[in-house]
């Protein structure tokens, strides 16, 4: 019972500490809703978002011919052009890539793709190599992302697109099967009929989670705004998780505060054991974490229709990050002989260790992003506190989720032994 | 025979090199005021540390009530309020929240909790500022809450350390007040201070630490006959030196002369025929003597016959 009431005297000071409040909720939020306005606007009133339409200058400078289909610079372009991607992109061709260029400079296109004259060739593999020049406006951040992430996604459907009819007419060929003109003819118009659709599922199935995927026949309205619930997911994720390791450590960081005030030496002299004093205060950091995880969570949903998942698997994430936050305070506390020192180590290596931990929420849907970063995020607490958010909301399985919860639990119950052992060394 | 509220035996505690506490035995009896009084560093505190539960004691026992501090520590812990030296409040709660979580780890719920709060806000007069946080408080203020937090149970023994160090002679006066009401109202207290005045109003008992050891105790009339016939002359020198000291000290009838901030304090056992000595030695070092206090035996008389050195030091 005594536990319960040092639980609820530290809750009391920890709400109304305004600079607590201010790290606990409004930094998180606000950083989120910069993030919001960086990256997107309010469509209407309908609370729906929607991204800006970039403007692209395009020059095409292949002339290549592949059999049976024609020009990849040409497809390319039109491509671009298509309607589906008529709410994110609008083209204006250009002759050469200096006009191009200057359109850019001044900002009449946010990006140039400029297409080289050997496109088709390297496309073939024709033994040709050529380089795809994206110029864009460095004021400008998502705009010049998406062309530059549906570019991409266009060549790469176009490789994989050859290197799939080479093979069948490979097979067919030993086979012993006849080649026909009209069978090249057909297999290479299906192969790159099928590229763009590809390339607009790629697009958006990459950034929304399963289920949440739009249709395709949806509008892009709702698509863009499902990316921009699902890249702010990723912020709010990310600064929720961040922000809980300092609210964790802050909050036992009264430990030493009232050591240093006298408050806990009195509480000695009561007949309120060590156990409970200590029990009330991780007690008190746990409910703390609760409270501010379950506000950004209702925040995130209702102010940006943010899907974190099904319930369970987001409440089993929740209570990893309460755990692991609060064991982290309580093992870092325990480190600490005074509350100055808690200023330096808290900024300093959580500061180090969310970054670490989370640079894979910053990085999640930039191309080329090296597999050994995402191992590395998980050689800190952090990292392993983002990873069953992102599970959630991915969809993994409840057992896929467990196990990540797992080396949670391994982690807190270290943190919580060598914490508790050090400052029952300490004070008893 | 009445249990004793308060038995120490044989409490030792050392911090690495100092033996902070070295073989400290006293006993105070149910209803007594009992002082502590030494210079700082006497080991006062860490006695009343032991006493009250909040360092274990390398050797030894303390005993509340007859509840070992060792053994029985929340029995022992239960029946005494403590007022620590510094204010240990919520300085972002308000006075009531205070005594309410304070009262709550003494183990008062409900309706006694809320009574007690409120005799107790009475008590220290706080009733019209309960319901303000103590940050916004004067510092007599928070004394007066400080002591309210060890009453809220109504302990059978308040352990007091140096609760005047640092406030307003109005604030003291108030602190030296309430304790003669507690002993009037049958508590027992354990007083700790190195103001000689202070345990000289105050105390039953008294005794006298100094570097970890009790050299003294008894009443204050019985320590003060271990100075004997003595007198007291305090002296104001304009600038006094090692040399003229020496020389004081070898005049006939001086038994103790001792320097603190520029006030000697020579005990002799005749004032008439050692005061004309200590001008003319001063003349012939051509000092001045800007001041003279002849005082009756005290506890300062105590402490500097048997330590040599001032209470102040």
């Amino acid at each position: 019972m005594k536990a319960i009431d040092i639980a609820i005297k530290d809750m009391r000071q920890s709400f109304r500490n305004k600079g607590a409040i201010v790290f606990m909720f409004v930094i998180p939020i606000l950083i989120t809703v910069l993030f919001y306005f960086m990256f997107g606007n309010v469509a209407g009133g309908d609370g729906e978002f929607t991204l800006p339409v970039t403007d692209v200058a395009l020059v095409n400078l292949d002339q290549g011919e592949a059999p049976g289909f024609g020009s990849m610079g040409a497809f390319l372009g039109d491509a671009l052009q298509g309607e589906d991607l008529a709410d994110l992109v609008r083209v204006t061709e250009m002759a050469d890539a200096a006009a191009a260029r200057s359109a850019v400079d001044n900002q009449e296109a946010g990006v140039a793709v400029i297409i080289p004259a050997g496109f088709t060739g390297a496309i073939m593999g024709e033994g040709e190599t050529a380089e795809l020049e994206l110029y864009r406006d460095p004021t400008l951040t998502i705009g010049p992302s998406i062309v530059s992430s549906i570019v991409s996604q266009i060549v790469e459907g176009m490789s994989a697109g050859n290197i799939g009819m080479g093979v069948t007419l490979a097979q067919l060929a030993e086979a012993g099967g006849e080649i026909t003109p009209e069978m090249v003819q057909e297999l290479v118009t299906t192969t790159m009929e099928t590229a763009p659709a590809q390339q607009n599922g790629g697009l958006t199935t990459l950034q929304a989670p399963p289920g949440q995927e739009p249709s395709v026949e949806g509008s892009a309205d709702q698509e863009s705004g499902n990316e921009l619930a699902q890249l702010l997911a990723l912020i709010l994720g990310g600064m929720m998780v961040f922000y809980a390791f300092f609210t964790g450590a802050n909050v036992l960081n009264s430990i030493l505060t009232e050591q240093e005030k006298g408050t806990l030496q009195r509480l000695f002299t009561t007949p309120a054991s060590h156990m409970e004093i200590f029990s009330g205060k991780f007690i008190a950091t746990m409910i703390i974490l609760t409270v501010q995880i379950g506000v950004l969570l209702l925040f995130g949903r209702l102010a940006f229709h943010i899907q974190w998942g099904d319930p369970l698997p987001v409440a089993i994430a929740a209570a990893g990050l309460v755990l692991i936050a609060s064991t982290t305070g309580l093992f870092l506390v325990s480190l600490l002989k005074d509350p100055r020192q808690a200023g330096i180590i808290f900024g300093g290596l959580l500061t180090l260790t969310g970054m670490i931990g989370l640079f894979t929420v910053f990085t999640a849907s930039a191309p080329g992003t090296p597999q050994a970063l995402e191992t590395v995020s998980l050689l800190v607490p952090q990292g392993w506190a983002i990873r069953p958010f992102r599970q959630a909301m991915d969809g993994d399985t409840l057992p896929q989720i467990g196990l990540t919860f797992a080396v949670i639990l391994l982690w807190s119950a270290a943190f919580f032994l060598i914490g508790q052992y050090r400052l029952r060394k300490r004070f008893d | 025979m009445e249990e004793p509220a308060i038995r120490v035996e044989h409490l030792d505690k050392r911090f690495e090199a100092i033996h902070a506490v070295n073989d400290v035995s006293f006993t105070v009896q149910q209803g007594e005021v009992f002082s502590l009084l030494g210079p700082n560093g006497a080991g006062k505190s860490t006695t009343i540390s032991m006493i009250s539960g909040l360092l274990p004691p390398d050797a030894g026992d303390a005993f509340i009530l007859g509840h070992s501090i060792t053994r029985n520590g929340a029995e022992a812990k239960a029946c005494t309020g403590v007022v620590p030296q510094e204010i240990a409040l919520y300085e972002d709660l308000t006075a009531r929240e205070n005594l309410e979580f304070w009262g709550k780890m003494y183990g008062l719920r409900s309706q006694v909790l809320k009574d007690r709060v409120a005799e107790v806000l009475d008590m220290i007069g706080l009733t019209e500022r309960q319901k303000d946080r103590i940050e916004t408080y004067s510092g007599g203020m928070k004394r007066r809450v400080n002591i309210g937090v060890a009453l809220l149970h109504k302990p059978a023994v308040i352990i007091m350390d140096e609760p005047t160090v640092g406030i307003d002679p109005q604030s003291r006066r108030h602190i030296l007040d309430e304790v003669k009401e507690l002993q009037a109202a049958g508590a027992t207290i354990l007083y700790t201070t190195h103001y000689m005045e202070e345990a000289q109003e105050l105390s039953d008992h008294i005794a006298i630490m100094d570097e970890g050891r009790i050299i003294a105790n008894g009443t204050h009339d019985e320590l003060v006959r271990l100075v004997g016939s003595h007198d007291r002359i305090d002296v104001q020198l304009s600038a006094p030196s090692a040399e003229l000291l020496e020389q004081w000290r070898e005049i006939p009838g001086v038994s103790q002369v001792a320097s603190d901030d520029g006030l000697i304090t020579v005990l002799a056992d005749d004032s008439n025929f050692v005061l004309p000595l200590l001008f003319e030695k001063a003349n012939a070092h051509k000092e001045r003597i800007t001041a003279v206090d002849i005082q009756e035996p005290n506890l300062e008389s105590v402490f500097l016959h048997l330590t040599g050195r001032a209470l102040r030091d």
